[in-house]
């Protein structure tokens, strides 16, 4: 993991020393409201419909150990004994009072943690796959350029007044477990022929109210010119991004106006003049100074063969059942990525106890050389496990109520925080997880159901990714009455795609059955192998629409 | 006119809060003073703007309440969860608007 | 209104054209439209010149006529529109514009320290608090992230300015480099 020195240190220090000025300055009346929710925003502060909100940076999802107990300490000293996961891999406090804010980002800093640029119109917490230089299938480690990113767009003084927040995720694999294609800037690590690292940039792709998948801007960026790059979009879009209407403001719609030929043009143009006029390429000693945080740990060599795994998996089904689903290969031979579900049926999407943030801190410490990972499917994950210890890992999550076995599965959902808690929301999106929860909570048929994404937006702003769910849920409001449209279809990974809608809404109480409906459409057609998804491409919509709304 | 009460949230906690007779915040919506006529409406207002430049509360707006036995009760599904607490079905909703002692106070 | 500039509160000599007549004998602040209706007229204008641009204004249509301006203001027409800050860098560094910078219209505190590091060196303020305010606003952190910052992490630009001490303060940034 990446380790604060010196200077990181004095500048997270700074900029809480900072913020507590503005909160006084809040406080007796020097700035109003409308004056200090920016400066709020830009620490992650927000006025929410019952409390105030902070929501903590996690920079590409990683914790240690330490911070998530202290993560556990701050949930119960200054809020109610839980914080929220979200799908951008922070965590959100929902009770802090306003003068305990410094207070808190004091406490984050002893553990080297802020809450800088996690809201505003600003460049946001860069996201990564949560199983970035761990999992089997990875050609290159992404954290030390989400790391370098950070550093770079930290209080960057020409970007932190954009037309509209931006969001940028970077994945080190094929197989994409960080959604690049609906952020405003995706990064995909690869190799040229000569083998030199770089990235595929895709632009462009978001979620909201105009859901959009990005497209490639530049096939092939040598990775020593990355901040360049970064530099040169986020020019572009600053100069030329709208800034007269909020719903047109993200750089999708840029890209959408100009065209992305026309966009590529003005970027690379843009770039060349940033090449010839002064460096700001990466330094090779600074990728090496940053890339040593990540260097792989000593994984201590294990017996090929382990037979106690595989006869703890005979002897007890349940084990071999969370196993199967909540577990993903590991580069090193084994070893294991155990995913912490945070979705257990009837449970709150994304929400842990700090007692639960505890257990899952001395899990890492016992089991996986003390490291965690926050996914943006909301859940956690301890990266670096012995096959040999996951029964033991396995028992303790059971006992700690953290071992749903569901990843992936139908009740792994994502869900924002909805009318509950969200001043924007329409509908809640909370309570009609928990339904879906109950209803699917038969652990062999959600297993045998395959693999499934069902994601609830309680707004179009689309926090909870309904868009690129394979079923999504989007709540409305009909004359203060909660009603959810369903999408098909829609899918976050390499393949991105957007949802169709299939029809009317749903009311509150209708929705969970027309889930089901679904569901049993799909059971009723699927032929042998496949997923709801394989199903769905073949079929198409209109099966479903007949079961839905019956045929007219 | 429909039956409207002021509503905030307080500047200090976040919390929510209505507005009570003789310019008292409450955290209980039965203690709001529902206004029925214009000019009541108007003084309510008047009322929220000097809180707001006191520092007392943030962002307030009147809410369309139906008036029962017991006293104002909201309609709209965000005012009825803005009331009662997040409705997640855990102890996190006991800690509500209708509760005296709210937690962290 | 008051000028703040290098931390102190300062006189403004600047006048802009009223009633279509030109003020003699005083630095004269011109809108773009103004400067390409009357360059022909200002060609031998002994007076500074300077140039009031909107965050639309092309940067790149001036460039030719940069040598003839003392002084560039770039408009915050609400503090949240950033594209002076951008506009900034781009005069300092690609354009390498030496005259005064200066941030008009909604300029707050809060955000001296990105104009500050943007290159601008002049501000448009409410009131003559604002220049101690300046003052803390760079003087709070010592050392950014972003390369060629002076006392930041990356130490590798050569090109930099030297460093202008204000009132007596010890500055952390570099003048304008960013």
């Amino acid at each position: 993991m990446y380790r604060y020195d010196e200077f990181d240190e004095a500048f997270v220090r700074q900029r809480v020393a900072e913020f507590r000025e503005q909160v006084a300055r809040r406080l007796s009346g020097e700035l109003t409201e409308e004056q200090f929710k920016p400066l709020r925003l830009m620490n992650g502060l927000y006025l929410q419909l019952h409390a105030y909100m902070l929501r903590v940076a996690i920079p590409y999802g990683t914790l240690s150990s330490k911070q998530m107990r202290r993560l556990a300490w701050i949930a119960r000293t200054y809020d109610r004994g839980y914080g929220h996961f979200t799908t951008r891999q922070n965590i959100q406090f929902n009770w802090p009072k306003l003068g305990d804010i410094p207070d808190i980002l004091d406490s984050l800093a002893e553990v080297e943690m802020h809450a800088i640029q996690t809201s505003g119109n600003c460049i946001r917490n860069v996201t990564a796959d949560a199983y970035a230089g761990v999992a089997a299938d990875e050609i290159d480690d992404p954290r030390v350029y989400a790391e370098v990113l950070r550093q770079w767009s930290t209080l960057h003084p020409e970007f932190s007044f954009l037309p509209r927040k931006f969001k940028i995720a970077i994945t080190g694999s094929p197989h994409d477990r960080a959604a690049i294609k609906v952020h405003d800037i995706g990064l995909r690590m690869l190799r040229d022929d000569s083998g030199a690292p770089g990235f595929e940039v895709v632009v462009g792709g978001g979620q909201g109210r105009t859901p959009v998948v990005g497209e490639t801007v530049r096939d092939f960026l040598p990775s020593e010119h990355l901040i360049s790059y970064m530099e040169a979009i986020l020019r572009v879009y600053n100069l030329l991004g709208r800034r007269d209407n909020l719903y047109k403001s993200r750089i999708k719609i840029l890209v959408k106006q100009v065209g992305i030929e026309e966009f590529r043009r003005l970027v690379e143009a843009e770039w060349a003049s940033i090449r010839e006029g002064w460096e700001l390429d990466l330094p090779e000693s600074e990728v090496e100074r940053i890339g040593a945080y990540f260097a792989p740990p000593t994984y201590e060599p294990v017996e090929l063969i382990d037979l106690g795994f595989a006869q703890a998996q005979r002897q007890d089904p349940a084990f071999a059942q969370w196993v199967r689903c909540n577990s993903f290969p590991h580069k090193e031979t084994g070893y294991t990525i155990a995913v912490i579900s945070l979705k257990p049926e009837g449970g709150i999407p994304g929400d842990a106890t700090a007692e639960q943030m505890e257990v899952v801190a001395d899990l890492a410490d016992h089991y996986s050389l003390g490291e965690i990972r926050v996914a943006h499917e909301q859940n956690l994950v301890l990266p670096n496990v012995k096959k040999a210890d996951l029964y033991a890992v396995w028992q303790a999550l059971v006992k700690a109520e953290l071992a749903t076995p569901n990843l992936g599965l139908i009740t792994d959902m994502i869900a924002c925080p909805g009318l509950d808690y969200c001043n924007l929301a329409n509908a809640r999106s909370i309570p009609v997880a928990q339904r879906i929860g109950e209803r699917f909570k038969d652990r062999d048929l959600v297993e045998e159901l395959g693999p499934i994404t069902l994601n609830i937006s309680g707004c179009i702003n689309a926090c909870g990714h309904h868009h690129v769910a394979n079923i999504g849920l989007l709540g409305v409001d009909k004359k203060g009455q909660e009603f959810y449209q369903i999408t098909l279809g829609g899918r976050a990974d390499e393949h991105a795609a957007i949802g169709e809608i299939v029809g009317p809404a749903f009311s509150y109480d209708q929705v969970v059955d027309a889930v089901e409906t679904i569901v049993t459409t799909y059971r009723g057609q699927r032929q042998s192998g496949e997923v709801f998804l394989d199903t769905y491409q073949r079929i198409g919509i209109q099966p479903f629409k007949e079961k839905l709304y019956g045929t007219r | 006119m429909t039956a409207q009460v002021m509503t905030a949230n307080r500047l200090d906690d976040g919390a929510v809060v209505y507005l009570a007779p003789e310019g008292a915040w409450s955290e209980r919506l039965v203690e709001a003073e529902v206004a029925e006529d214009a000019a009541t409406l108007h003084r309510l207002e008047a009322e929220a703007e000097r809180a707001v430049r006191g520092q007392l509360v943030v962002g307030p707006y009147l809410f369309t309440v139906a008036l029962e036995a017991e006293g104002p009760r909201p309609i709209g599904q965000r005012e009825i969860i803005r009331a009662a607490g997040p409705s997640v079905g855990t102890d996190f909703k006991v800690v509500a608007a209708n509760d005296n002692d709210r937690a962290g106070n | 209104m008051a000028l703040v500039k290098h931390g102190t509160v300062q006189s403004d000599p600047w006048v802009r054209i009223e009633n279509d007549s030109l003020p003699l004998g005083r630095p004269l602040l011109l809108t773009w439209e103004e400067w390409q209706r009357l360059a022909a007229t200002l060609r031998h204008w002994d007076q500074p010149l300077g140039l009031l641009l909107t965050g639309s204004d092309s940067l790149e249509e001036l460039r030719p006529h940069l040598d003839r301006f003392q002084l560039i203001a770039l408009d915050f027409p609400k503090f949240t529109d950033g594209r002076a800050y951008s506009q900034a860098r781009l005069l300092r560094k690609r354009y390498g514009f030496t005259g005064e910078l200066r941030a008009v219209g909604n300029v707050l505190q809060d955000q001296f320290l990105h104009m500050h590091r943007c290159g601008f060196d002049s501000y448009e303020v409410a009131d003559e608090t604002k220049a101690e305010a300046w003052i803390a606003a760079t003087a709070r952190y010592s050392g950014f992230y972003q390369s060629a910052q002076r006392g930041g992490r990356h130490d590798h630009d050569e090109d930099l300015p030297p460093v202008v001490a204000y009132a007596g303060e010890q500055p952390v940034a570099g003048t304008w480099a960013y």
